[in-house]
């Protein structure tokens, strides 16, 4: 039996700007257990950012605001409401509990001082051991890393490290207190391919070694192919399909999974084939549209989705979509474009 | 394709910056490429490769320091502003940008962006035609009439990015250069710009150089491709040729790299991954600049910069040991 | 099982609109306004200002009295109901004198902080446009300007062109230019590779259009601030300049000259009016002025706009959903 980590629950996250709220999280669900790697796919502003940031409580409050919703974080005997914490409670189990890596490696390394002195202080502030003690850890950390010289680097300063390294040193950063979860945002967006291949694979052996759960965000699907368990399709501030990586890759049910897995070109397409595009925008979230979120992009759209929200279908057992052509009422019968099993099942309705 | 005229012919070109004392950046050096009319070009690398500054160059943003760039025939490389603007360059060659939030001036408004060039170059009788236009344009790129008034902020980043491209369309040029043109867009809106160049190309008969450093973007859209690594084209030909036989240790490499969407095929792909980073082009000693991270790398190659070479057909390969 | 009714037709695609944008649309420039007017203190100063300046106009134009018209009998009189703020030790109507003193002053403050900047800004968009030996050389004329303090100059200026308020702005002009050409060039090579800079480039616009008409409106907020905080230097600049001795010149006067006159019977309580008044115009004028320019420096930043908004209506929602009430958005 698998040990749960994380528990999140219809949380509701909104931004309170000038202009109005705009509501970036509209009821997310998902679960993560220990070991394994769950990415959340979506385009820019679709929430995923917001998402785990909430879980980490990184986004400044206000603006942004829990509307609702919990996330529950347990850990042997350690049990807790992260949405009810205050601030000064959240800073234990940053670092310790949850650890986060970043696109742009200058977000959590500190341009002032060394490489090496932040993640001792990374140490210090968890563990209780010697300075010393500290820096031999650290030593060991940066060299994990793949760092070549892990004894130099530990002397730098952050800017005098290229790209490539300077995500190296963020994720010994990350690594420092040992946390049981890693929040990993666009880590390789940034970084030539070359260099992507090397942090992802880097990233799968600790991962591997430390038994840690990782949360992995990002567009790329030949990122998540290569390094996700379990995939939440988000769209909106709503996660619209979630399934096994194979599920969402070989027999997705949600129109717009099918709209992104079409439009990605491969290297292995045929030459001369159109890409399926998605037309038009994704709302704005300032004035979420009524029925489904996908509905006014979406080239099966009925009437039914227009005023309706769909709720999640459960299609087979850990897979569920949120699509009203699931529905066992719709006369429809769509085949979807990609995937292997392209035949669409009606499916039941997720007990709420 | 083969055998339409040559439309932009790009000689021994060099560009480079001067970074600080004694310490020269080689953007781009000593390349060369020809784009005839109606095809499309790749430049695919990684950053700091230079593929973005030959595009800037060939539209005259920069001045090259050495190099020939015969647009038709005629050596453009050493236009001053004012030549520039006599041979009505901005008609006939234009770009589309990367970013599309830095690329669209916040104070102006989407129809006066588009219509800049038009105005400057007193295309159209007046205001109301040069209007007209603008309205035309937008609704080649999907946008509605009334959106000529908003501001680019009111718009998202593949909305912006098809205002960037009618503005570059708006002066009917033969050349485009898309630097990056969907790398800043999410994946669902990149395959909507990307199918709308496409289209584009063919209504309007356009020649391209696709600058990017997404692999299998670049091979839906090229005819042919050419890859660069610090300055220089490593390997150069057909798209089918590059992609499905690469002579390059480099250019294998590349495409090994790229993570494909299929689970399966990662479960059971080892990718053999490229040590180091990638070099600097500043200053750069002599021989083949990817030296210091290929496999096969020789004596040779570390003395002596590789020539390119035909590898067979329109394929042609700098390496003096290609992967056969 | 749900039994609600549900309609499965399908919608053409025609008759949806994803592309539409349901944002109101918002200008930068109206919500600046928007956002300052919102400003009590703002609003106040703004208000300040307008009575002072039309004070300075008005004033004078309906006293009976001129403001060099000595009344030797009339002299050294406290404020009285004829002459509200009192005479000077010539007779001369205080009250006239002040509100054209507070013209020159005004004058002063507004044109001695613009000319610099105008100048400015021309010799700082030619260096950081041309870059090259243009940029070198004008940036190292304007380095060796900032060594020699520039007091130096404006007294040397004012010596050789006698105190007015035209000489002031001038000689202003020429010794203040340096620290704005200096921002104006900063900014001007900061757009100068913008992507939007260089597609006007290969749209065919030429410098002048491209740093005029791009690059200028993007940063005429930092303008204003500069400029709104440039006034009270100027005043003051105005005012020290009187004290030595080389303002303007009397009979016409200005308020720092006023002051500078007054100072001597600060510590007589009957003449203490010929200071207080002069001096308390000045303060306003100074601190409306530099109170003005804070407050729209907060305007323009919009990052402060989301911040300042209402916050007090956040913590009760907050308070609300705590308590696990149910909120209306």
């Amino acid at each position: 039996m698998s040990e749960r980590l994380l528990t999140v629950k219809d949380l509701r996250v909104s931004f309170m700007t000038a202009s109005g709220e705009v509501q970036a999280v509209r009821g997310v669900d998902f679960t993560l257990d220990r070991g394994e790697t769950l990415a959340i796919v979506g385009e820019s502003g679709c929430g995923k950012s917001v998402t785990i940031q909430t879980v980490m409580r990184l986004n400044p409050e206000p603006p942004a605001l829990i509307r609702g919703g919990s996330i529950l974080y347990e850990n042997g005997s350690v049990k807790a409401e992260i949405t009810r914490l205050s601030d000064r409670e959240m800073r234990a189990y940053r670092g310790k509990a949850f650890s986060m890596i970043f696109q742009d490696a200058m977000t959590s390394l500190n341009p002032t001082t060394r490489v090496g002195r932040q993640i001792v202080e990374g140490i210090l502030h968890h563990e209780n051991v010697s300075r010393a003690e500290a820096k031999a850890r650290a030593i060991q950390l940066l060299g994990k890393t793949g760092l070549p010289s892990p004894e130099s680097v530990y002397g730098c300063y952050p800017h005098t490290l290229s790209g490539g390294q300077r995500q190296r040193a963020m994720i010994a950063l990350a690594l420092a207190s040992n946390p049981s979860i890693l929040f990993a945002d666009e880590p390789t967006t940034a970084l030539d391919v070359t260099i992507q291949a090397q942090i992802l694979s880097l990233m799968s052996d600790i991962q591997k070694e430390n038994h840690m759960a990782m949360i992995f965000i990002t567009h790329n699907l030949g990122v998540v192919a290569k390094m996700a368990d379990r995939v939440a399709v988000m769209y909106a501030g709503q996660i619209v399909e979630s399934g096994t990586l194979r599920d969402i890759f070989y027999t997705p049910r949600h129109p717009y999974t099918w709209g992104l897995l079409g439009s990605i070109p491969s290297l292995r397409m045929d030459l001369g084939t159109r890409l399926s595009s998605i037309p038009g925008t994704p709302p704005d979230l300032f004035a979420p549209p009524r029925g489904c979120a996908f509905a006014a992009r979406c080239p099966y759209c009925m009437q039914a989705c227009l005023s309706e929200d769909p709720g999640f279908y459960q299609v087979d057992a850990g897979h569920r979509a949120r699509c009203w052509l699931l529905d066992r009422r719709c006369p429809r019968e769509v085949e979807a474009p990609v995937g292997r099993d392209r035949t669409v099942r009606k499916a039941e309705r997720e007990a709420e | 394709m083969a055998d339409q005229p040559i439309l932009l012919d790009v000689q021994n070109l060099r560009k480079t910056f001067r970074v600080g004392r004694g310490k020269t950046l080689y953007a781009v050096d000593d390349v060369s490429f020809a784009i005839r009319r109606g095809e499309t070009l790749g430049l695919v690398g990684e950053s700091g490769c230079g593929k973005t500054t030959v595009g800037r160059t060939l539209v005259r943003l920069y001045t090259p320091d050495a190099g020939k760039i015969l647009l038709d025939g005629e050596d453009i490389a050493g236009y001053t502003a004012r030549q520039i603007r006599k041979a009505h360059l901005p008609r006939r060659m234009q770009m589309i940008f990367q970013d599309p939030y830095a690329s669209l001036n916040p104070y102006f408004t989407v129809g006066e962006i588009i219509g800049e060039g038009l105005e400057l170059h007193h295309i159209g009788k007046n205001r109301e035609e040069r209007m007209e236009r603008v309205y035309a344009l937008l609704d080649q790129v999907g946008l509605h009439r009334e959106h000529a008034n908003r501001f680019p902020h009111e718009f998202s980043g593949g909305q912006r990015q098809r205002v960037g491209i009618a503005r570059a369309l708006a002066m009917d040029p033969e050349f485009i250069v898309c630097d990056e043109a969907t790398s800043a867009l999410d994946v669902s809106v990149q395959a909507q710009v990307m199918n709308m160049l496409i289209d584009l190309k063919k209504e309007r008969n356009l020649t391209y150089l696709v600058v990017a450093h997404d692999l299998s973007l670049v091979r839906f859209i090229s005819d042919r491709v050419a890859v660069m690594y610090l300055g220089k084209i490593v390997e150069i030909g057909d798209v089918r040729s590059v992609y499905d036989t690469p002579r390059h240790p480099y250019t294998i490499g590349l495409l090994d790299a790229v993570p494909v969407a299929d689970p399966d095929y990662e479960a059971t792909h080892d990718v053999r991954l490229m040590q180091g980073d990638i070099g600097s082009p500043i200053n750069p000693g002599p021989g083949c600049r990817f030296a210091s991270r290929c496999p096969y790398a020789t004596e040779q190659c570390r003395r002596e910069t590789p020539p390119l070479a035909s590898a067979g057909g329109d394929h042609s390969v700098a390496c003096f040991h290609p992967v056969v | 099982m749900d039994t609600r009714e549900l309609d499965f037709t399908p919608v053409p695609e025609s008759s949806r609109d994803a592309d539409q944008i349901v944002r109101p649309s918002t200008r930068y420039w109206p919500e600046v306004w928007k956002r300052l007017f919102r400003n009590r203190l703002a609003v106040f100063c703004l208000i300040l200002i307008a009575v002072i300046a039309v004070l300075a106009i008005v004033a004078p134009i309906l006293s009976p009295y001129a403001y060099d018209e000595a009344d030797l009998m009339a002299s050294n009189l406290a404020p009285c109901r004829e002459h509200p703020f009192g005479t000077d030790k010539t007779g001369r109507d205080m009250w006239t004198r002040v509100w054209v003193g507070a013209r020159a002053s005004l004058l002063i403050g507004f044109l001695g902080a613009l000319a610099p900047f105008l100048l400015g800004t021309v010799i700082g968009a030619t260096s950081g446009w041309c870059g090259g030996w243009v940029d070198m050389v004008i940036m190292r004329i304007c380095d060796i300007m900032l060594c020699i303090p520039s007091m130096i100059y404006l007294i040397l200026l004012l010596i050789v062109m006698g105190g007015s308020v035209q000489s002031m702005v001038l000689a202003m002009a020429l010794s203040g230019w340096m620290g704005s050409a200096r921002g104006f060039r900063g900014r001007v090579m900061q757009f100068k590779n913008r992507e939007f800079t260089l597609a006007a480039r290969l749209q065919g616009a030429s410098g002048a259009r491209i740093v005029f008409r791009h690059i200028l409106p993007n940063i005429l907020g930092n303008i204003a601030v500069g400029l709104s905080s440039a006034v009270p230097g100027a005043i003051f600049m105005e005012a020290g300049m009187s004290y030595i001795g080389l303002g303007v010149t009397p009979p016409r006067t200005s308020l720092g000259q006023l002051s500078t006159e007054g100072i001597n019977f600060f510590m007589l309580p009957s003449k203490f009016h010929l200071f207080l008044f002069p001096a308390l115009v000045i303060s306003l004028m100074i601190f409306a002025f530099f109170m003005f320019g804070n407050c729209l420096r907060d305007a323009l930043d919009p990052r402060l706009r989301d911040e300042e908004y209402n916050a007090r209506r956040l913590r009760s929602l907050r308070r609300a959903l705590r308590r696990g009430k149910k909120v209306q958005a």
